[in-house]
């Protein structure tokens, strides 16, 4: 018979009395497990999307909307960006809203979006082997978006409505016939969500019909939305960030880009990282009162352990492992009780239209390394609030302890 | 004869409402192998007390208690620990079992930690104590006989020189009586020293050797009284401590 034994005999006895601190901790572990899960699978998703060393390589230049005096995103200042050192390429982007009129599906309202090699969405259906550059009257759509199932959609021909603004009162709509031959995995967010990729020709006259323009006064003058520029190399990437920046762009790296959730999924992150803190102080707290409760409720059979022959931190080891036993258990019942939060709230989240693409899995839960390590550290947090009042326990005299021998 | 147990010039006193009370002044006394002593003494002489300074889970204001030749009066309590988890077993009044474990587990509790495997000689101590059936019990579904049995079994499941029992009988029917104190005489026959702190005169009659706590405590030897022929033919001595 060792410790520990005798501590699990103890934690079966004193269940009852064990309960609420470990229904407490499992609870607050539970709802911190689900938060940290679906915060890091919709970041997950998103990363796993985008090769590594592109997106390594990759700055994002937005369009300077706000800052009158700075060009826009024309094939000029494509070409000024071009020019900086170890710049290797520069691929534009436009997007303009592409009403789907006759979308058997239901889904109306998408945006098109110009394709860039660097960046290419994964492709989960298509009507042939290498799907892009894509020709002229071809989309590729997500595979859902709102929930709605579009795998249906391949192969078929769509009309796309572009509303030509004339002037203020009269405009006109340009028709055009597409054909659906592709579909992308939806949780490819780096172009929003939404998303229906077309051929540059067609997205720019899109633009230019809405804007009442040529195209190529269009492109001269409003430009691109938005522009990637790809570095030679990851070394390089913060030489050329500062060099767009001091062109006045707004810029970031595409590694920051994915870093921004959602505001719905940093709040879920935001507060599994909360929670993980209350659970350190709950676990803590919790451990410190109840051993302290116990201690003095077992302050007898503390004393009969002293007069047989238990050792000041025999003692105290049997009361820590005790707690550590609880700990242990709050833990095992936590992730047990993550499945199902972390599954409800998953299922709650993908009726949000702008988060449902970042919260594919059924049951996002951390990885095996997080999960064994947030149960180790659950365990050690009870563990370590159970021993000052266990040792204050095991100090006792044992003929004070038992009073009536 | 070797003695197993020597308290020698103990003494000991408590302050109860801003009083010093002395409860023990200048105590001799052995404890010898192969004999059954008994302390008796009135409510209050300090027996308990005593018992507990001889158990080494109190120390002594004065005086000193030498175990197997070793003055202990020096040592830490981990080593005080150790002496009474290899060379003591106590019996309580009220048994002091812990009711969330088995009468096995009861018994094995002084083994806890220790490499060997305790658990045969657990099961046989509890076959000694005629308990063999009721291992899997727990106290609560034990009679206060049982209970004192296992306690006994637990006493000596490090196998101890020396027992120190404290009103054992003190909860007990008369049967249940007998069968502990011929209990004690077996161990004190396989060579072990008892000492039974009680106020029951007949666990005194069965003891060899009876030292009495007077109402006024003082250093005096035992009284020895080797003319008494006792159903076993042991010896008895009687003094006033």
């Amino acid at each position: 018979m060792n410790l520990l034994q005798v501590a699990w005999w103890n934690v079966r006895a004193l269940r009852r009395r064990l309960f609420g601190l470990v229904a407490m901790v499992a609870v607050a572990g539970a709802v911190c497990l689900s938060a940290i899960g679906i915060a890091s699978a919709a970041q997950g998703s998103t990363t796993r999307q985008v090769g590594e060393s592109t997106a390594n390589r990759s700055i994002t230049v937005d369009s300077p909307a706000d800052r009158p005096d700075t060009a826009q995103l024309t094939e000029a200042t494509e070409k000024r960006l071009a020019g900086i050192p170890h710049v290797q390429s520069v691929q534009h982007r436009l997007q303009v809203s592409m009403p789907v009129r006759d979308n058997p599906e239901g889904a109306d309202l998408l945006y098109a979006t110009t394709y860039r090699a660097a960046l290419a969405p994964p492709v989960v259906k298509s009507v042939r082997d290498k799907l892009f550059p894509l020709h002229r009257g071809e989309v590729v759509f997500p595979a859902s978006t709102h929930g709605v199932d579009l795998s249906s959609m391949v192969g078929r021909t769509v009309t796309v409505d572009a509303h030509r603004y004339v002037r203020p009162g009269v405009g006109a709509t340009v028709s055009t016939r597409v054909k659906v031959v592709g579909l992308y995995d939806p949780s490819w967010q780096l172009d929003g969500p939404d998303t229906a990729y077309a051929d540059d020709g067609s997205v720019v006259a899109w633009a230019a019909a809405a804007a009442g323009r040529t195209t190529a006064d269009y492109l001269r003058t409003s430009g691109w939305n938005q522009l990637t520029v790809v570095a030679d190399s990851s070394a390089h990437v913060p030489q050329v960030l500062a060099a767009v920046q001091r062109m006045d762009y707004p810029a970031v790296t595409l590694q920051q880009q994915l870093q921004a959730l959602p505001g719905v999924l940093t709040l879920v992150r935001l507060t599994g990282r909360v929670l993980l803190g209350v659970l350190a102080v709950l676990a803590f707290a919790g451990a410190v009162t109840v051993t302290g409760a116990l201690g003095r409720q077992r302050a007898q059979e503390v004393g009969i352990l002293k007069a047989v022959g238990f050792r000041g931190r025999s003692v105290t080891a049997m009361l820590v492992a005790e707690m550590a036993i609880a700990g242990a258990v709050a833990a095992v019942a936590g992730a047990v009780l993550a499945v199902g939060v972390s599954g409800a709230a998953a299922a709650g989240l993908r009726r949000i239209g702008d988060v449902a693409p970042y919260v594919q899995d059924a049951v996002p839960l951390p990885g095996a390394p997080t999960l064994i390590a947030l149960s180790v550290a659950t365990v050690l947090v009870v563990a370590a609030g159970a021993v000052l009042p266990a040792r204050r326990a095991a100090r006792m005299s044992p003929t004070e302890a038992m009073k009536d021998w | 004869m070797s003695t197993l147990l020597t308290a020698d010039g103990v003494g000991k006193s408590y302050t109860r409402r801003g009083r010093r009370v002395d409860v023990l002044e200048g105590v001799d006394l052995a404890v010898e192998p192969g004999r059954v002593t008994a302390l008796v003494g009135h409510s209050g002489s300090g027996k308990s007390t005593l018992l507990h300074i001889l158990g080494l889970l109190t120390k002594p204001d004065t005086g000193r208690v030498v175990l197997e030749g070793h003055d202990t009066s020096g040592l830490r309590d981990d080593a005080l620990a150790d002496l009474r988890r290899r060379r003591l077993g106590f019996v309580f009044q009220s048994y002091n079992l812990l009711p969330q474990h088995s009468a096995l587990r009861n018994v094995l509790l002084p083994y806890t930690g220790r490499r060997a495997a305790g658990e045969a000689r657990a099961r046989s101590l509890l076959e000694r104590v005629g308990l063999a059936d009721r291992c899997d019990h727990r106290p609560g579904e034990l009679s206060g006989g049982e209970q004192q049995r296992v306690a006994l079994a637990r006493a000596l499941v490090n196998d101890p020189p020396l027992l120190l029992a404290d009103e054992p009988t003190g909860n007990l029917d008369p049967e249940s009586e007998a069968v502990l104190l011929e209990l004690f005489r077996e161990l004190a026959h396989d060579g072990r020293g008892v000492l039974v702190v009680t106020h029951d005169q007949a666990v005194a009659d069965a003891a060899d050797v009876v030292h009495r706590l007077g109402p006024k405590t003082a250093r005096s030897a035992p009284d020895d009284t080797n003319g008494r022929t006792r159903a076993h033919a042991r010896d008895a001595r009687e003094g006033e401590l």
